[in-house]
């Protein structure tokens, strides 16, 4: 019998000897991370945790095929995704594409103008402690398109290459680069509208329950004066 | 070009493929090199970072505020469902076995209750068998049947005793199936002796009719019982394994 710490190839191959609690716990150690990316797709809770069952079923399912050329976590997502864009598919949610992908974007406006404000900046695990922060977030995630929406997902939370996202969205590695683009300067865009009042102190108001600041002069805070946080964060996040 | 990021020379197509790890060799080098020279590359993929970050987070608190007791649920689902298509699948797919029992579906049911049938002669040929003054059925006649009829019984009879569900809920009143079986020539069967109504007595040498009470080969067990005494044969189809803990 496999032990709780056993890694994910001993328990891949337990569960092809048809160890059933290997499953369990290769269930266990991934449930939240798929219910995670199902819902960054799906945006619905019910739709995401439907997801979530039929993607380990499906693992289940075709696991005596898994030859363990990717690691079992990018094989397992993929399946969620491919499982995410049927779903989505299926129930002919779509939302027009905003920018055209086969576009490039050398005519675009400065990004600079696009820049994140200060409340956003520095570690974004505090910054989402702040509610209107994490509503924001999610907000400007569904405002996105559904195929922006999905190269941010397969890219951000799940770290598909672009070969495998190319693959996953049936298109060509050029128009992922070019859906991530605009995807990343849209959720930039719609969090700077949502979130340049909010104040950058959220570490000492980690619940978000103090109101918008501005100073004296009604002036709201620069992202510019923060730019050393937000260097730490890139190479956190680039890491 | 404005895709450049400031006056860098570097477009914001490479500082992306950079942020994503997928520029390679000398290439990322020299980018690596460029970023740290310029403050403004380093802003811009401060940017990027920031994004990222902001994501992971939400996305990953959004999965911490569902209940453990939901994916708990969502597996006991995911369990079920396994359980079906094993079972859908037959004792082991694929293989010769998996294609005859399939084949046989149909008659499966005729087929247990024949062995059945089958078995009850068995175990009455050695019980006539063991009554000296019995000449039709003698152990001369078939030794084989009788030795194996009689290790049969005696591994049976324990079985008996520790099955006391499935002899509620099938009482000789109340027959299940109540298909009537001559196993022996009714000529030559003498009245139920009273004497056998107790499991201390058996063996008996006494020839009765054996009557079919329940046979449940599909639910993984048969009972068989004759009358004055009783018999039980559990018929059982191999259990696929199953592991139905529910939590660890």
């Amino acid at each position: 019998m496999v032990s709780n710490e056993a890694d994910d190839h001993e328990l891949v191959e337990a569960c092809k000897g048809g160890d059933r609690r290997a499953f369990q716990l290769l269930f266990k150690r991934y449930e939240r991370k798929v219910y995670a990316v199902a819902y960054g797709f799906l945006r619905n809770q019910e739709d995401a945790l439907d997801v979530t069952q039929e993607a380990f079923i499906k693992v289940h399912r075709y696991l005596p095929k898994f030859e363990g050329q990717s690691s079992f976590y990018t094989w397992l997502y993929r399946i969620v995704a491919n499982l995410c864009i049927d779903h989505l598919r299926r129930a002919g949610r779509k939302k027009d594409v905003e920018f055209d992908d086969k576009l490039r974007h050398d005519g675009e406006t400065d990004a600079s103008s696009d820049r994140l404000p200060a409340a956003t900046l520095g570690d974004p695990s505090k910054a989402v402690r702040n509610k209107e922060i994490l509503d924001a977030v999610e907000t400007s995630l569904g405002e996105l398109s559904e195929k922006h929406r999905m190269v941010i997902v397969m890219r951000e939370l799940q770290g598909l290459s672009y070969a495998d996202m190319a693959k996953a969205m049936n298109c060509s590695k050029g128009t992922i680069m070019s859906r991530l683009f605009h995807a990343r300067r849209n959720m930039q865009k719609q969090l700077k509208a949502r979130l340049e009042h909010v104040p950058s102190n959220t570490e000492d108001d980690p619940d978000g329950s103090s109101k918008p600041k501005k100073d004296k002069a009604g002036n709201k805070p620069e992202s510019k004066s923060n730019t050393g946080a937000s260097g730490s964060v890139s190479q956190e996040a680039a890491s | 070009m404005t895709n450049q990021v400031g006056t860098s020379g570097v477009s914001r197509d490479e500082l992306a493929l950079h942020f994503d790890g997928e520029s390679t060799g000398a290439e990322a080098h020299e980018l690596a090199a460029q970023i740290d020279a310029d403050p403004e590359l380093r802003e811009e993929l401060a940017q990027l970072g920031v994004v990222r970050g902001l994501v992971q987070e939400t996305l990953k608190t959004k999965a911490a505020e569902i209940p453990q007791a939901r994916f708990e649920q969502i597996w006991d689902e995911i369990d079920r469902q396994l359980d079906r298509e094993a079972a859908a699948a037959g004792p082991s797919a694929g293989s010769l076995w998996s294609r005859v029992w399939t084949a046989l579906r149909p008659v499966r049911i005729p087929l247990a209750a024949v062995a059945a049938a089958a078995a009850v002669t068995l175990v009455v040929v050695s019980v006539t068998d063991s009554d000296p003054s019995d000449k039709g059925l003698g152990a001369e006649n078939n030794p084989g049947a009788v030795a194996s009829a009689q290790e049969h019984e005696a591994e049976q009879e324990p079985e008996t005793a520790a099955a006391p569900r499935a002899e509620s809920k099938d009482s000789p009143s109340t027959p299940s199936v109540g298909e009537r079986m001559a196993v022996a020539p009714a000529q030559d069967l003498p009245s139920p002796d009273p004497a056998l109504g107790s499991d201390d007595d058996l063996p008996s040498p006494k020839k009765v009719e054996a009557e079919i009470h329940g046979v449940e080969f599909s639910g993984h067990t048969g009972r068989i019982s004759k009358t004055g005494t009783v018999t039980v044969l559990y018929l059982e189809e191999e259990a696929q394994p199953k592991d139905t803990e529910r939590s660890l």
